[in-house]
């Protein structure tokens, strides 16, 4: 138990330091990963394809999240719960009209149980 | 035939242009008969070699040539040694192929598969081990090596090293170079410890030095800790051994350099302080305004400087010294320039009109908006300055917007702009999109009027305060028994990526404590996900860690959070 | 022991494959690289080019010509460099009629690799036209990585990747490996280039 507390504070002082997080205010929340995207044009503008499918892919990857940035400061985890789901926004941009479907996966953030504090 | 005086005056020119080298080396051919060229002297070897080793170029001034992967012809130009045995020549790791050391120092002494003291170091002996062992090199299989690719043993090595096609007197000056290369220790190192020094211009706010010393301190007192405690208890001294070899006992110092009055004088105080302590780097730093002078002194006498906490950073694309957080407020303003030209195909034939305050933040963002635009995009800038005391209203901002009839409008001012912005809301001749520098605004950013939120996009350069927070319980290990609220959020989380950089680097470097290496080291990290930036990317070279600044617009309601627009990244 | 340490302790354990080829005496007979067939299906996704102008990746890489991909970076230290020099060498041998041959570098540090960091690397290499350098978003990118089975989180773990499209059926030849002129030749020749 002591070999195993010294080499604990031993490396804990060392290591750049990658620590579970304390359980957050933030409760369990909901974030998608972006698959894939396309472009709908809007009814009355003419569309513009290629412009829109680069603004969508913005748009939706705007809106997507990096799975590190959860994994990597420790003690949170996504889970999936919902796979290929078609999201349609509006490509809210001031010059241009139209939706973009983003397809994405949708991930439940959990605070990983075993590194909560209480 | 009858020539003008011109004509005669310039042919003149030409020809004596011509005949004058043609006579004077006639001459000194002449004057010196058969006699030999001058050797090079050794400071000049140095330099050919270097020249050789990092650029490719051969004394005469021509690109090495070389053979790879068997027949694929390369030449100096396209890469060098230095490409991969990196500029300390301590070599790297890719993907599967491990680049050995090419320093004389290690190349001439014997190789075996483990390094001797150093058997039960794992970040030590796993290298040391898959590296083959062979006999020392002498000047002649050094050379045997470096142009059929043979080594002493007689084996070919990996194809991925070039067979140079050099002769013996340029092989001789290269050789030279590497018996040099990381050969004498760095300055601040020492078998019990390693120096290090912090930059503090005098006159900076004491919350904020205060906020860039305490994660440093931090990390050398725990470090130095460890060092102690080794001393007493034989079982952390040999675990400190097995992970981190010398390493562990070391101690480190932090000296602070104030530097007082005027930018000019600082070199001066710069080059007393090395003098005193010359040390191993300069880790952080602080300044409000200028950084110029530090940065010079760093790159001439070579000292590494890890991440100052500064908002004009130096921009160069080739210097080494320094390695910057971003590349500054200027960065936003050139992610703005990005983000708008990527829809500027939809509002080709009308106006951007950029409006800056007089201040050096201003002018920052608007140079870094106006440079990159240059660069990119179709669309002409329209500029107008707001001197200092001059607020933007209203009226003069209808004014603007009137004579030019912008389709895009680009605002870097702080939030005594905001009222005037927010009366361009449902103007129908107005401009359809407005930037401004989340910065900028400060804590105003939380209170963007309402109706003008739609219209406004703001730059933001860090990850979104939602999703800092997972980050918080990492930067609350360096304050232990402190509130992180007491001190300036940014730049306490800056220097805690400082000191996770500098561990890292350290317990990478294998003990081969060398300026170059620290630098070669930290190039050979992956991305990183810290407090503070979404994310910091490094690579050989790269001297501006975070690339990344999003635009943003803010959300609805009291307590609004931040949306993103952009990717962090923007091409 | 929590999850990062455990990490940690492993980056420490390098496990290096290729250090020396230990030939020994003779050099091996048979090719030092591996070579396989595959299917990948392109995501439409827009790059941008060296020269800062927006590629639809799909409308590039599908045509009628033969393409050969593969993955670098601009401050790349060993395998780019050997990779980018064997296109060097492919666009000298193909002579005026570089432009058979579409080739596309794909870069693995969207984050550093600007325009104009890749117009400078593809004059390093002294790029003839028909040779495209491309880079975009943090996500397009890495979705082309995973469209091409080659998906390293970390750029300093990519491996030696070259893809060679045939028009014909639209299937793609992966060669894992550096591989010499004359394999490279002989494996554009089977793709149909000539």
């Amino acid at each position: 138990m002591r070999k195993i507390s010294l080499l604990t504070l031993f490396i804990a002082s060392l290591l750049p330091l990658s620590v579970h997080a304390q359980s957050a205010k933030g409760e369990d929340h909901r974030v998608i990963i972006v698959k894939d995207y396309r472009y709908e044009a809007g009814e009355h503008v003419p569309a513009n394809p290629e412009a829109g499918q680069s603004l969508c892919g913005t748009r939706c990857n705007a809106l997507s999240t990096d799975y590190l940035n959860y994994t990597e400061p420790g003690g949170w985890r996504l889970i999936k719960v919902v796979s290929d789901r078609e999201l349609t926004v509006e490509l809210n941009n001031p010059f241009m009209s139209g939706h973009c479907i983003c397809i994405a996966d949708e991930y439940e953030v959990k605070i990983d149980d075993l590194n909560r504090r209480k | 035939m009858v020539m003008s005086d011109n004509t005669w005056k310039y042919l003149r020119l030409k020809i004596t242009a011509f005949l004058v080298p043609v006579i004077l080396g006639i001459g000194v051919c002449g004057a010196f008969g058969a006699e030999k060229k001058a050797e090079p002297s050794p400071k000049e070897i140095q330099q050919q070699g270097e020249r050789m080793y990092r650029e490719g170029i051969l004394p005469s001034g021509q690109p090495m040539k070389a053979f790879v992967v068997g027949d694929v012809p390369v030449d100096g130009s396209s890469f060098t040694c230095v490409s991969c045995h990196l500029r300390s020549g301590l070599g790297s790791i890719e993907g599967q192929v491990v680049t050995t050391p090419t320093n004389g120092r290690l190349l001439y002494q014997p190789r075996k598969p483990f390094v001797p003291g150093s058997e039960f170091i794992p970040s030590i002996s796993n290298y040391a081990k898959n590296l083959p062992e062979r006999p020392a090199f002498t000047d002649k299989s050094l050379a045997t090596l470096i142009t059929t690719g043979v080594d002493p043993v007689g084996r070919s090595v990996l194809n991925v090293m070039p067979r140079y096609e050099i002769d013996d007197k340029e092989v001789a000056i290269l050789i030279d170079y590497l018996k040099n290369l990381s050969d004498k220790p760095s300055p601040g190192v020492s078998e019990t410890g390693i120096k290090f020094a912090t930059v503090i211009v005098e006159g900076t706010d004491p919350r904020a030095v205060e906020s860039m010393l305490l994660p440093l301190q931090f990390s050398i007192d725990r470090k130095n800790s460890l060092a102690k405690a080794s001393l007493k208890n034989f079982r952390v001294a040999r675990m400190g051994y097995n992970m981190l070899g010398n390493l562990h006992s070391m101690t480190f110092t932090l000296d602070h350099w104030t530097l007082k009055g005027a930018p000019e004088t600082w070199r001066a105080q710069l080059d007393e302080y090395y003098r005193k302590t010359p040390v191993f780097a300069l880790l952080g730093g602080i300044s409000d305004g200028e950084w110029e002078p530090v940065h010079r002194f760093c790159e001439e006498n070579r000292i590494p400087n890890l991440f100052p906490v500064v908002d004009y950073p130096v921009l160069s694309d080739s210097d080494w010294y320094t390695l910057y957080f971003s590349r500054g407020i200027r960065q936003e303003g050139e992610a703005a320039a990005r983000y708008l030209d990527n829809m500027s195909n939809l509002f080709v034939g009308k106006a951007v009109v950029q409006i800056s305050r007089d201040t050096r933040k201003g002018q920052a963002l608007a140079a870094g908006f106006r440079e990159t635009w240059k660069e990119i995009a179709q669309t002409t800038l329209q500029e107008i300055t707001l001197a200092k005391g001059e607020t933007l209203t209203p009226e003069r901002l209808q004014q603007i917007t009137d004579k030019q009839q912008p389709a895009a409008l680009v605002v870097w001012d702080d939030a005594s702009a905001l009222p005037a912005l927010a009366s361009l809301v449902g103007k129908p001749d107005g401009p359809k999109l407005v930037l401004a520098s989340g910065t900028y605004l400060g804590t105003s950013l939380w209170t963007v009027p309402e109706p003008l939120r739609e219209l406004l996009y703001l730059t933001y350069p860090y990850r979104l305060p939602q999703e800092d927070a997972r980050f918080d319980a990492l930067v609350m290990k360096v304050l232990p028994g402190k509130e992180i609220s007491d001190y300036d959020p940014v730049i306490i989380r800056k220097s805690y990526i400082t000191g996770e950089v500098l561990g890292a680097a350290l317990m990478d470097m294998r003990g081969e404590y060398y300026r170059d290496f620290l630098f070669d080291t930290i190039g050979m990290m992956s991305d990183m996900y810290y407090p503070l930036y979404e994310r910091v990317s490094f690579g050989p070279g790269q001297r501006y860690a975070s690339k990344g600044c999003y635009i943003v617009q803010v959300g609805k309601g009291q307590k609004p959070q931040l949306e993103r627009r952009s990717d962090w990244v923007i091409q | 022991m929590n999850v990062s340490f455990i990490k940690t302790v492993q980056s420490l354990f390098i496990i290096p494959v290729m250090v020396l080829a230990l030939a020994g005496g003779a050099e091996a007979a048979t090719t030092t690289y591996k070579r396989t067939i595959e299917k990948y299906v392109m995501p439409d996704v827009t790059l941008i080019n060296q020269d800062g102008k927006k590629v639809r990746l799909k409308s590039l890489v599908e045509i009628d010509k033969p393409v050969i991909v593969d993955f670098i970076y601009g401050t790349c230290t060993t395998i780019c460099p050997v990779l980018s020099a064997g296109f060097t060498n492919l666009q000298r041998k193909l002579g005026p009629d570089s432009q058979k041959v579409r080739l596309v570098s794909i870069t693995i540090d969207p984050e550093n690799d600007t325009p104009k960091v890749m117009k400078e690397y593809l004059a390093r290499y002294q790029a003839k036209p028909g040779w495209d350098f491309l880079t975009g978003s943090r996500k397009d990118i890495d979705r082309v990585m995973n469209a091409f089975n080659s998906y390293y989180r970390n750029k300093m773990d990519h491996k030696p990747l070259t893809f060679i499209r045939t028009p014909a059926d639209g299937k793609w030849i992966k060669i894992y490996g550096l591989i010499s002129t004359s394999e490279f030749m002989n494996e554009c020749q089977k793709a149909g280039i000539k």
